[in-house]
């Protein structure tokens, strides 16, 4: 083979480029530290790397929302413990309140801190989190979630949700497709606005009880089996028979007077609705204002033993002020005769202004006028198989004879309030003597079974952010964790194996050395050197 | 026999020995000449007994591996145009960690993570609206490269062409001193060696074939075509004309079109023409993914509701007739049967009324959108030149809810992004306008907007997973990925075609240069021998002197 000399040293010269090309570029991966300066370096790792990389940066984002989370429910969290603190110091006070032995003025103090115990309950229901929202006020999170209306003498007299809704949770991504409430729902700490155990309404209704506010009540309510009630509110007639004591002074209050009553059925009976409007009348004297609650009475059905068809005539009858209702109500189960019962009052409510409810778990039902009419039933006293009287209302009372006859069965409440103590005094013989003499504790002791309820919601609450807090913990750690692995396979995909490189780049440099020393080699010789 | 022809015998030694000197010098003064074939004085005895004589002075080449040198240097062309144009692709795809697509668009869908726990936050809102813009500006960015590496393909052949054309002049000339020189009886080595030189070049621009005629002259044809670009002194002429209708270039040799197979024009034409080729495949491939990202989030962006309601939107998208159904209505996206829903609210934020527009594909237009919106006792829709506006009454503001008919995205009405492909996809000027208006809320089912609602742009974010891209099967970064790694690979493996052609060529050119390559030691000891034996014929010229000195001292 022929070596002419162009060849040697254009062999030499791209020797050395080779030499150096690869040299240089170990020199650019190793100052860069990367092992993907281009796609084409490794098209896989390239996209890979772009994989790894978006993965990166949603669990980075991830984590970041965990960590917003923890700091909402944290606060949430603190917050309910508050919550819990003052509903409890709440029922302390209740419960010193509820003994008889405290004579008003401890009360009025017993009710001063209650006062207190509502503006500390409202202001930390509307608590807002480090970064400004409202934490009971789920999605509508830059309006208060609780507005106050205060009475004349400057204390919260109602306290109204936002009637936008409060309750829709706000929801952040804390791990690919899952999704975490970032607070809890206002009404499932301080109970719905509409229900008895209504946070506020309960302390405020301690407060007024507390401060003297007393409840004039027709406990109208007839217990099971058709007991009577023995506070049943029959009336009296004599102008003098209540007299009414307020801040404003007292007056004597006559309460006889129908007129005062247009909605109730019964045209003698008193009522509920016209002994407020007797006493409201009386209010500029006493400074005692009267409302009226609704009426209400509970019927068990464990009567429904047989069938029955109401037709209007005698024995299968029923009246509900002054409506006769019709229908069958036979077949099947008590509870699904006492169902279709109730749907058959339900019927007729526009007309007779009274709502039947089945009380759930149970074959009962009650019957309610809400704006506190009376509830009059007329009814046969006949016991025969289709007897509604014996097999439905069982009145052991009130009805006599065989024939048909009318009873008032429930009267609406009266709750009296003022901005001091007030009394009354009833006339001897009078038959709600117990109810008006009744300094009693009857409100406060009711409202310690609220308190319960709304402690248990508050603690349920608590519970359900401290269980939320802690599966967003172990959340955190399988992110973090998660995120190392990522890390280092991202690493493995774009990052340069430096003690691999470094040698690579030793052996690329002892080439490049031993091309140039080669070279050199053969270029210096030639016959010109030997010839003379 | 005299004795006096001894004299001629020894004059032609010192002539023969002489030319072989002159052509060692030859040699080694081109020694490092491109091209360059060695040549070599062969000498012959003269008979009767009649001394030296120069036959030829012969040009030491291989004719075949001319021809192959020819045709590799075609492939040659083409591999480096091609890896030239890759690497520059490449180049554009090449990922920043920190501004890449890639992570604009992470930054993108996790900004609107951070919205969607805290969606009144005003900073958050301008970081969606900053990193939507820089989504859109990121997509025009590459897709403009794209646009500048085809136009630059464009000046490229251009200069390529114009390179060919003189090649081919130069050639011609070439062509007609060679004919000249060999009708003088002269063989011209140095133009041949220099013609071979520049017809490989050729090659390497325009992949020719290259055949010998009779009188010394070359035919040189675009390879594979048999398209004449020379013959002898006959010239044509390559042009490049720009074909708007299809916007592709195209190569002409005098009047008739030619699409080389090889040489850098071949890679060039190709690259600028093929609608499958990489730079249109990467520019088709990154509309797709625009596309797509537009329609996704316009769709979800459109449905939802803002921190503020509107008072007045206008569409972004013009119908071609109000009357015609929107389907037909020449709009970016045809919307689909369905409905919608407009709540209008009044100035507290309580609902004011409720309108439901229902669309059926194929024939509801416009027109009766409007009108269904107009219905709305408290809405005001008007059609100016094909596009709808919608206004609340004084005091009202309105959201919409509920697409599922895809006429608000086909409308552009309420939506995040304009355009319909990479080079023009841009933030929507309501969004650009007023981060209030983001749309991080939904209407919820009693009709009313909650400030602090953030489902809307959780769903947005979420769009990050959602498989939309060929066929359902791929999210956008899959999409982005494989456009990145299918770009990588063709850059790789076009710089591997190149070193094996770059191979293919070093070994024809290393066979060649066995034959034709001066060696400086070889044309030393011709140098050594020839220089001898110019000495021993001087010394017979002077012995044969020294001769007839003594004859004529004889006869004195």
């Amino acid at each position: 083979m022929r070596v002419p000399t162009s060849a040697t040293y254009s062999r030499v010269g791209i020797d050395l480029q080779a030499a150096l090309a690869a040299l240089v570029r170990q020199q650019t991966l190793l100052s860069s530290g990367r092992r993907i300066l281009s796609p084409s370096d490794d098209p896989g790792g390239a996209a890979r790397s772009l994989t790894l990389r978006e993965r990166q940066g949603a669990g980075e984002q991830f984590r970041q929302n965990v960590a917003e989370v923890r700091g909402l429910l944290g606060t949430a969290d603190s917050v309910l413990q508050t919550v819990i603190e003052t509903v409890t110091q709440a029922r302390e006070s209740a419960i010193q309140g509820a003994n008889d032995t405290n004579d008003a003025l401890a009360r009025q103090s017993l009710a001063s801190r209650v006062d207190a115990l509502v503006e500390t309950l409202v202001s930390l229901a509307n608590s807002r989190a480090n970064s400004g929202e409202y934490l009971f006020g789920g999605q509508e999170s830059t309006v208060a979630p609780f507005a106050v209306t205060r009475d004349s003498a400057g204390r919260i007299a109602q306290v109204t949700p936002n009637a936008r809704g409060i309750d829709r949770e706000i929801l952040a991504e804390v791990a690919e497709g899952v999704t975490i409430a970032t607070g809890i729902s206002g009404t499932t700490v301080f109970g719905a606005s509409t229900a008895p155990t209504y946070a506020f309404d309960v302390l405020i209704r301690l407060r007024d009880n507390l401060a003297g506010t007393r409840i004039l009540s027709l406990e109208s309510d007839v217990g099971p089996g058709g007991a009577p009630n023995p506070l049943k509110y029959l009336g009296v007639d004599a102008a003098t028979d209540l007299e009414v004591r307020g801040p404003g002074g007292s007056t004597a209050v006559g309460l006889t007077v129908a007129a005062d009553d247009a909605v109730s059925y019964s045209a003698n009976a008193t009522s509920a609705i016209a002994t407020a409007a007797r006493i409201t009348a009386a209010t500029p004297a006493t400074g005692v204002a009267a409302t009226v609650t609704a009426a209400r009475i509970t019927y068990s059905a464990g009567t429904f033993a047989s069938d029955l068809t109401l037709d209007g005539t005698p024995g299968a009858r029923l009246v509900i002020n002054g409506q006769s209702l019709t229908g069958s109500v036979s077949g099947g189960t008590p509870g699904e005769r006492r169902d279709r019962l109730v749907a058959l009052v339900n019927a007729s409510a526009a007309a007779t202004g009274v709502r039947a409810d089945a009380v759930p778990g149970t074959d009962d039902f009650a019957l309610s006028a809400d704006d506190g009419r009376n509830i009059s039933i007329e009814t046969d006293a006949t016991v025969s198989p289709n007897s509604v009287n014996a097999t439905v209302f069982g009145f052991a009372t009130g009805l006599t004879g065989t024939g048909p006859a009318t009873a008032v069965v429930a009267r609406g409440g009266v709750r009296l309030t003022a901005s001091g103590p007030i009394s009354t005094t009833v006339a001897a013989g009078a038959d709600y003597a117990d109810q008006l003499t009744g300094e009693g504790t009857t409100g406060i002791q009711g409202a310690l079974g609220e308190l319960a309820t709304m402690l248990d919601r508050a603690i349920a609450g608590s519970t359900t952010v401290g269980n939320r807090l802690a599966w967003v913990q172990l959340l955190d750690e399988r992110l973090t964790s998660d995120s190392v692995d990522l890390a280092s396979t991202l690493s493995r995909t774009e990052d340069l194996d430096f003690v691999t490189a470094i040698l690579e780049f030793r052996q690329m440099q002892l080439a490049y050395e031993r091309a140039l020393a080669s070279g050199a080699e053969v270029l210096q010789t030639s016959l010109l050197d030997f010839l003379r | 026999m005299s004795l006096f022809s001894g004299f001629e015998i020894g004059r032609k030694a010192l002539a023969a020995h002489q030319a072989v000197l002159d052509t060692v010098g030859h040699n080694l003064a081109n020694v490092a000449t491109r091209g360059y074939a060695r040549q070599r004085a062969e000498l012959v005895a003269v008979a009767p007994r009649n001394g030296v004589e120069v036959a030829q002075i012969r040009r030491l080449r291989d004719r075949f591996l001319d021809v192959q040198l020819i045709q590799e240097g075609g492939g040659l062309g083409r591999a480096q145009a091609q890896v030239n144009l890759l690497q520059r692709l490449e180049s554009i795809f090449t990922e920043d960690p920190e501004a890449g697509l890639g992570a604009t668009l992470s930054r993108f869908f996790r900004a609107f993570q951070d919205l969607s726990v805290h969606p009144t936050d005003p900073a958050l809102r301008v970081t969606v609206k900053e990193a939507g813009a820089q989504v859109a500006a990121t997509f025009r960015d590459l897709r403009g490269g794209l646009d500048v590496l085809k136009a630059d393909l464009v000046t490229e052949i251009e200069s390529r062409v114009s390179a060919a054309n003189g090649l081919v002049t130069e050639i011609a000339e070439l062509n007609r001193r060679i004919v000249a020189a060999r009708g003088g009886g002269l063989e011209p080595s140095d133009l041949l060696d220099r013609r071979d030189l520049l017809v490989a070049q050729l090659s390497e621009i325009a992949g020719v074939a290259a055949s010998d005629n009779e009188n010394g002259s070359v035919r040189v044809t675009i390879a594979g075509t048999g398209v004449r670009l020379l013959d002898g002194d006959l010239v044509s002429t390559l042009t490049v004309a720009l074909d708007g209708s299809t916007n592709t270039v195209r190569l002409q040799v005098d009047d008739e079109v030619v699409a080389p197979q090889s040489g850098a024009l071949a890679a060039l034409v190709g690259a600028r023409n093929s609608p499958t080729g990489p730079i249109s495949q990467a520019a088709s491939d990154l509309d797709a993914l625009a596309r797509s990202i537009i329609d996704e989030v316009n769709r979800l962006h459109a449905s939802g509701a803002g921190l503020t309601g509107h008072a007045t939107l206008t569409a972004a998208n013009a119908v071609s007739s109000s009357t015609v159904a929107l389907t037909a209505a020449g709009l970016p996206s045809s919307p689909l049967t369905g409905a919608f829903r407009i709540v209008v609210h009044d100035s507290a934020g309580s609902v004011a009324s409720t309108v439901d527009v229902s669309v059926t594909a194929g024939v509801t237009t416009l027109e009766d959108v409007r009108s269904a919106i107009d219905a709305d006792p408290n809405l005001t829709a008007t059609i100016s030149a094909g596009i709808l506006t919608v206004s609340a009454a004084s005091g009202m503001t309105y959201a919409f809810a509920s697409d599922t008919s895809d006429t608000l995205l086909a409308l552009g009405l309420n939506t995040f992004f304009t355009g319909t492909d990479a080079l023009t996809i841009g933030e929507s000027p309501l969004v650009a306008g007023d981060v209030a208006k983001i749309a991080a809320a939904r209407v919820d089912s009693t009709g009313l907007v909650h400030r602090g609602d953030g489902e809307n742009a959780l769903a947005l974010a979420r769009l990050r997973t959602k498989p939309t891209l060929r066929g359902g099967t791929a999210t956008f970064v899959d999409f982005l990925g494989t456009l990145v790694s299918r770009v990588g690979s063709e850059a790789r493996d076009a710089t591997q075609a190149l070193d094996r052609q770059e191979a293919a060529v070093e070994l024809v050119e290393n066979l060649q240069q066995q034959t034709s390559g001066v060696s400086t030691d070889e044309e030393l000891l011709t140098l050594t021998q020839a220089q001898h034996a110019y000495a021993a014929a001087a010394r017979y010229i002077s012995t044969l002197n020294d001769v007839i000195d003594s004859l004529f001292q004889i006869t004195r």
